[in-house]
């Protein structure tokens, strides 16, 4: 009996820390969000968002729960029905909370925030108490955290949407069909359609260039293979729409190759006979499908590679040697024994790229032309001449269904059927070499890719030097003078910096948040684990337009207002990137024996401490990469943001944008080179500073174990 | 070894685990003697790990209750339940030393630095592994492995010991020398020890009492003696060495039981009430089996199929109405090639009438 | 763990750097005109008037949604420049507040109270015209004659080489099909942006795009806001403005005082400031040369000048409104647009 009295006392001491914080938090910090944003704010306004000063009985109402959950006038009951008392009474008043301030209008802010959090806390505890999660108090916790964050950044916006469909924006009335008249009409069909040729044209080009290039790393036996690693990587830390610029200035109007063709077959052209009028005339055959085609290629081919390449080496070389010890050549080894294995994999990268190329909005956008696809449609119902929430709407939802649809196939029924699972009995042996004349054919598509990008690359930075990409090639630095030589406030340097702020902010919540979400979700076994695996779903198909929509509609108004404040970005970032947090965390916890957190537990260690002494040391490695590229993921996103921007918050990328848009190319590359080598030195101090460390090796060890 | 506070039993009331729609532990009520090392035994995926870790509180219970003391456990969490368990892969931390391993609880426990390193070394020599504290878990060998993960165990003087299939890492000398020392380290603690194995030699020879565990079920509890004389059911003569089970007639004599085998009539000391009279299936052990020439003696006849000479005896495949019978029979004796028609003559020590039938062991 | 909480704290430190200032007043801005000018705009006038000023730079298409979208809750105080369109959809969707400035005695009649709603919730800051320009490099390349009306554009020789605005997304070509309505009549206007429809390399999205494409060379024949093309062509682009022969249509820039303002003293401020000589001359210190509306501000050499142009008198409050815009642009959709080429 000893320790269950004092673990109830623990309890009831937790119970009163979280009432005391919430009661302190109502008594000196702003209950109210501020108009201006908390960091803005002026110190009047502050002192007036103060709980006890706000002109409303709302602030009181938590705050009353919160006294009465100090005192607990019902500590003498039963621990049975007192704890439930506590769960029911915490719950309903964070419900209550929400419910009122939605109805009356009222945004909450920071002070409300730590009350909810406080109240959540308590349900937690009590819950835990009654036997929820193993009677895990800061797992109950945390999982109430992930379950109502997901709700509320995932779940929530995505609902607006779908009210937007059916219920006029002007005039609140109930538009039931709306949607179906949307989707019926002439330009949704065509859009969608664009969308899911695109896609496939891109996912086809992709894997195989991905299956090509994971052959050629892993097998050949040339000199420069390192060479496609580097190469592999730049699409990742490069914006999603300057390679499309770079494509522009060498395949646009006035790019290099038009430039070039004009100057040989064009009117008075060096090849055109005197007095002709030469064949060629400058064309814009970059803008549109081909164009993003080869963009999208471009961008994603990176990450079907490593999807490919990450499954290359779970192959076990002893099957590759047993189909050659049976007298099988090497290319039939590799028809019949490798590339089935590869089977899965191949769907999965090509499914991840459909999903991408279906999400992806930088490029369509600026090297769209006439082919509209979903993505730049949502865009443009919303900014464009007409403003048409429910269509943005409707075509979200489209779009949101089709990349839900695909993910769910991807991960339930490929996911399931991966015959490379790892045995641990890898054992000796080498993978085969590839037979010479696929080694060579391989290889002639790597450097050829190679040459492209360092042809691009070779634009972005040249581009940004020069007074005018295609008219004017006198080396200058106008440029990047105009971006970062006129003081900090003003060119470039507000929005990197911002951008730099931000996205440090989200990195590591991200990397935290994901990873404890693929903690819960693959270690405990819970009630309300399916929403928390939907939500995580949901947001690994969300496309970022339908994001950056859901957040304006759903952020604009109580409780939960955001738009305007840079919080709203960090929050973006932080739930657009979320999966890269998941999927990091989720593979390198099925690297570590579970037995391990469990030998801590019998030790006496609770979960906090569990996950502090013995799970973050091991995941740490995941956390630091999972940091490192929600990090770049958030200096380069873009899809989202171009919703939530403003001039106070405006970011890397939408600043390009805009001086895209007016044309103003040199300074927009010259911008895109600077973001592009901030983040290679950022990725290589991490990588220098973290490298591969004693843990590292130690987990890899303890995988062994598993 | 420090000694622990006044050992507690551990009692399983009613208890169901229930994994999606999958019943894995099917209603179970046993008790755990306090100080005593029982086994749980029984085939893989019985439910043995499943009920260790519903008494570490590792696993929630469905339904039913687990008290250890006067303590219901049930909803407690694992780290409040005061046991300590040592895990089939060791869960080793391979971020921390030896000695951090080993003296983790008691970092968690704020205990200071000085005594937890005094308190560490104890624990290290009493495992045999003093001096190896600095050194980390990849380079220690899997014997010594095993020993920081019982010191790790038992450094907490924990009300309850848990182990799971602890030495199935190790090879067969190992095992065997590993068994005794944990034995050892449990009779002189006197700490509460449920110890789980699919191996029943390695339970006859470390257990107090020995729990066989049937497909979510409590097949039988005894001592090991017990089980392997008295067999309850089939599946245990079978689970425990090996047994023929063989159909018979069993009849009762005053204070004993006779039990007819194709004409012979053994006389068995073993009269429970309880046992079942008339057509019954009994469990005859191998070793009690001696072959003789057909017609010398009046018993079951057969037919050899098979014979093996493994050293110390022989090993006699044999064909009898119709069912296979395995016997073993000492070096020394006649040797019958296949195709010799024999007589079975039955020590009727080696026999066993059960209550219960049922299907063997797989 | 060390390693872990490094970049933790570090984000905490920079969160806790951004400073707070403390002014006068405050005062939210959506700014639909040029980044620049928005920029300068604000800038001088925070200055003059100590008012802490936010401004965000946000197309006029999507400031209106964005105001809509915050009726409820507005977080902006006033909406400057951008084309007035929007603003009169606004107004008459009761988003405005309607605001008599004194300053309104110096603006140019028609341009006192031009929204449809006429109710005084907008004023026009400054006029500008709708027309087309050209490369005169390609064009002589080419070996091509100049255009000088809108019917020119519809040559063959002009294949390919015109660049146009999509009205679905872009307000300056809708001024554009609204203007040739107006000249022809409807049907006419369509066989109109049919034939047109052949000879176009692209519709940009942007309604700036096609200028400065064209002044880049990429397209022979750009559509726009002659204002804006003044601009590339003072940054020293080979191009020539055409002010079409037939006439043409114009736009009135915008400002409002959105209702329910949180600063609705300073707003009104800057609504009289940005209706003086001095508000109006700030547009031309960054490069962007529309007329300005009150009579006594300068207007800028590089600015078209008004005499000599043929105006039409463009009918804001029938065009400005939804019903028709709607009907306009889905009939482009579905009649123009799917045409091969
Ligand atoms: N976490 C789990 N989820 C689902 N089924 C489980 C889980 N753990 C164990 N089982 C199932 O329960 C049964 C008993 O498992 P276990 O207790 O590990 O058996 P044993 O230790 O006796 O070999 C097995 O059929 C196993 O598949
Ligand atoms: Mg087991």
């Amino acid at each position: 009996m000893i320790i269950s009295t004092s673990d109830s006392a623990r309890t009831e001491r937790a119970i009163l820390a979280w009432s005391l914080a919430g009661l302190a938090a109502f008594a000196v910090l702003p209950w109210r969000a501020l108009d201006y944003g908390l960091f803005d704010a002026l110190p009047s306004e502050l002192w007036d968002a103060v709980g006890w000063r706000v002109a409303d009985w709302l602030p009181w109402l938590p705050t009353v729960v919160l006294a009465v959950l100090a005192v607990r006038p019902w500590r003498a009951a039963a621990p049975a029905l007192a704890y439930r008392i506590d769960a029911a009474l915490g719950g309903a008043a964070i419900l209550a909370l929400l419910a009122g301030a939605k109805i009356w209008g009222v945004p909450l802010g920071l002070a409300a925030a730590i009350q909810i959090t406080a109240l959540g806390a308590i349900a937690a505890l009590a819950a835990a108490r009654l036997g929820y999660v193993q009677g895990d108090g800061f797992m109950t916790g945390s999982i109430l955290l992930i379950a109502g964050l997901i709700a509320a950044f995932i779940l929530f916006p995505l609902s607006t949407i779908l009210i937007r469909v059916v219920v006029d924006f002007k005039t609140g009335e109930f538009t039931p069909f709306r949607f179906f008249e949307i989707v019926m009409s002439p330009g949704f069909g065509r859009a969608l359609w664009n969308s899911l040729v695109l896609a496939i044209a891109v996912a086809v080009s992709t894997t195989i260039l991905g299956l090509v290039f994971a052959l050629y790393a892993t097998r050949a036996t040339a000199r420069f293979r390192g060479l496609i690693r580097i190469f592999s990587i730049l699409p990742i830390i490069t914006p999603p729409f300057v390679v499309g610029l770079a494509l522009i200035l060498i395949f646009g109007r006035s790019g290099t190759i038009n430039d070039g063709l004009l100057a040989l077959f064009g009117s008075g052209g060096l090849l055109v006979p005197e007095g002709g009028s030469g064949w060629f005339q400058r064309s814009g055959y970059i803008y549109g499908f081909w164009g993003i085609f080869l963009a999208q290629t471009l961008a994603f081919t990176p990450v079907s590679y490593l999807v490919l390449h990450g499954l290359f080496g779970t192959i076990s070389p002893s099957l590759e040697e047993a189909s050659l010890t049976m007298r099988a050549s090497d290319w039939q080894t590799l028809r019949h024994v490798t590339f089935p294995l590869l089977r899965p994999g191949i769907a999965n990268a090509f499914l991840l790229s459909v999903i991408e190329s279906l999400a992806d909005f930088g490029n369509p956008l600026i090297l769209g032309g006439d082919y509209d696809v979903l993505s730049t449609e949502i865009y443009f119902s919303i900014v464009g001449a007409r403003l048409d929430y429910a269509r943005a709407g409707a075509l979200g939802l489209t779009l949101l269904a089709v990349s839900l649809a695909i993910f769910v196939i991807q991960n339930r029924w490929i996911g399931r059927k991966s015959y490379v699972t790892v045995t641990g009995k890898g054992g000796g042996g080498h993978l085969m070499p590839l037979p010479s004349w696929m080694q060579n054919s391989c290889g002639v598509v790597v450097y050829a890719w190679i040459a492209f990008t360092a042809v691009l690359y070779g634009s972005i930075f040249m581009g940004g030097l020069v007074a005018n990409w295609g008219a004017d090639y006198t080396p200058t630095f106008t440029h990047h003078a105009e971006l970062w030589a006129a003081g900090l406030n003003y060119g470039g340097w507000p929005s990197y910096l911002n951008t730099l702020k931000l996205a440090l902010i989200a990195a590591p919540l991200t990397a935290v948040l994901g990873i404890l979400i693929a903690y819960v979700t693959t270690r405990k076994r819970f009630v309300g684990r399916g929403l928390v695996d939907f939500g995580a779903m949901l947001s690994f198909a969300i496309p970022g337009t339908v994001m950056g929509v859901s957040y304006i509609l759903a952020f604009n108004v109580p409780p939960i207002q955001l738009t305007g404040t840079a919080l709203i970005l960090v929050v973006s970032f932080i739930f657009r990137n979320m999966p890269v947090g998941i999927r990091t965390g989720v593979s390198a916890l099925s690297q570590i024996d579970k037995s391990l957190e469990e030998a801590s537990l019998t030790q006496r260690a609770g979960s906090l401490r569990t996950i502090i002494s013995v799970v973050l040391p091991l995941l740490r490695p995941a956390i630091i990469s999972a940091s490192v590229y929600s990090f770049i993921r958030a200096m380069t996103a873009f899809s989202a943001v171009i919703f939530l921007v403003t001039a106070q918050t405006n970011v890397a990328t939408t600043y390009i944008l805009a001086r895209v848009e007016r044309g103003n190319y040199g300074v927009a590359v010259a911008y895109g080179s600077v973001l592009i080598l901030t983040m290679l030195i950022v990725s290589m101090l991490i990588d220098h500073f973290v490298g591969r460390s004693r843990v590292q090796r130690r987990v890899a060890l303890a995988g062994g174990n598993a | 070894m420090i000694a622990t506070a006044a050992s507690v039993g551990i009692r399983l009331q009613g208890v169901t685990k229930v994994f999606d729609t999958n019943t894995v532990i099917d209603n179970i009520d046993l008790t755990i003697r306090s100080g005593s090392l029982t086994t749980l035994l029984g085939p893989s995926g019985c439910g043995k790990t499943t009920i260790l870790r519903l008494i570490a509180g590792l696993e929630t219970a469905t339904s039913g209750q687990i008290w250890i003391g006067d303590q219901d456990v049930t909803a407690l969490s694992a780290s409040h339940r005061d046991v300590a368990m040592v895990f089939q892969s060791y869960a080793l931390f391979p971020h921390m030393t030896v000695g951090e391993n080993v003296g983790y609880g008691l970092k968690v426990q704020n205990v200071p630095r000085a005594e937890r390193d005094e308190r560490v070394a104890k624990a290290l020599a009493d495992v045999g592994l003093a001096g190896f504290g600095p050194r980390y878990i990849d380079q220690m060998s899997g014997g010594q492995q095993q020993r920081v993960a019982v010191a790790r165990a038992l450094i907490l003087q924990p009300k309850v010991m848990l182990f799971d299939e602890p030495l199935s890492n190790l090879d067969t000398k190992l095992r065997r020398s590993m068994r005794e020392d944990i034995r050892e380290l449990q009779q002189k603690t006197g700490i509460t020890s449920v110890y789980v194995t699919h191996d029943q030699s390695e339970a006859l020879a470390v257990s107090d009492e020995v729990v066989v565990m049937d497909a979510g079920r409590i097949a039988q509890i005894g001592t090991p003696e017990d089980l392997y004389r008295r067999p309850g059911s089939a599946f245990v003569a079978t689970f425990m060495g090996e047994a023929n089970i063989l159909d018979a007639t069993v009849e009762r004599q005053g204070a004993t039981l006779v039990v007819g085998i194709g004409g012979a009539r053994l006389e068995l000391a073993d009269a429970r009430p309880g046992l079942p009279e008339g057509e019954a299936q009994v469990a005859v052990r191998p070793e009690s089996i001696r072959l003789v020439a057909e017609g010398r003696v009046q018993g079951p006849a057969g037919t050899v199929k098979a014979c093996a000479y493994v050293g110390a005896a022989t090993e006699y495949e044999i064909e009898c109405a119709g069912a296979g019978v395995f016997a073993i029979v000492p070096a020394g004796q006649p040797v019958f090639g296949p195709g010799s028609r024999v007589t079975l003559a039955i020590d009727p020590v080696g026999v066993a009438v059960f209550a219960e039938t049922g299907r063997p062991a797989a | 763990m060390k390693r872990f909480l490094i970049p933790l704290a570090a984000s905490v430190a920079v969160l806790a750097s951004v400073s707070s200032a403390s002014a006068a007043g405050r005062l939210v801005v959506y700014c639909s005109a040029l980044p620049d000018w928005c920029e300068k705009a604000v800038e001088t006038f925070g200055k003059a008037h100590d008012v802490k000023v936010s401004m965000t730079p946000i197309g006029s298409g999507s400031g209106y949604a964005r105001i809509l979208a915050e009726k409820d809750n507005p977080q902006a105080d006033v909406w400057y420049g951008g084309t007035l369109d929007p603003h009169s959809q606004a107004g008459v969707n009761g988003l405005l507040e309607a605001y008599q400035s004194p300053m309104l005695k110096e603006i140019a009649e028609p341009y006192r109270n031009p929204a449809t709603s006429k109710g005084h919730h907008s004023a026009g800051i400054y006029v500008g015209i709708l027309g087309f320009s050209y490369n005169t490099e390609v064009l002589k390349q080419q070996k091509l004659t100049a255009p000088a009306c809108w019917s020119d554009l519809t040559k063959p020789e002009y294949k390919g080489l015109i660049q146009m605005a999509n009205p679905e997304s872009s307000g300056t070509a809708y001024t554009a099909l609204a203007t040739y309505v107006q000249l022809w009549g409807e049907d006419k206007a369509f066989d109109y942006l049919k034939a047109l429809h052949k000879n176009i390399a692209q519709y940009t999205k942007s309604g700036s795009a096609p200028g400065t494409a064209t002044a880049r060379g990429e397209a022979l024949i750009g559509f726009g806001f002659l204002h804006d093309h003044a601009k590339e062509i003072k940054a020293g682009f080979p191009m020539k403005m055409v002010v079409p022969c037939e006439g043409t249509g114009y736009e009135i820039g915008g400002l409002s005082i959105i209702k329910g303002a949180r600063n609705m003293d300073n707003a009104k401020k800057f609504y009289d400031w940005a209706l003086s000589k001095e508000g109006q001359e700030v547009a031309a210190t960054t490069g962007s040369f529309q007329t300005p509306t009150n009579v006594n501000a300068k207007v800028p050499p590089e600015a078209i000048k008004m005499d000599g142009v043929k105006l039409i008198n463009y009918d804001f409050v029938k065009y400005g409104s939804e019903a028709t815009r709607n009907k306009l642009i889905d009939r482009w959709i579905k009649e123009v647009k799917p045409i091969e080429r």
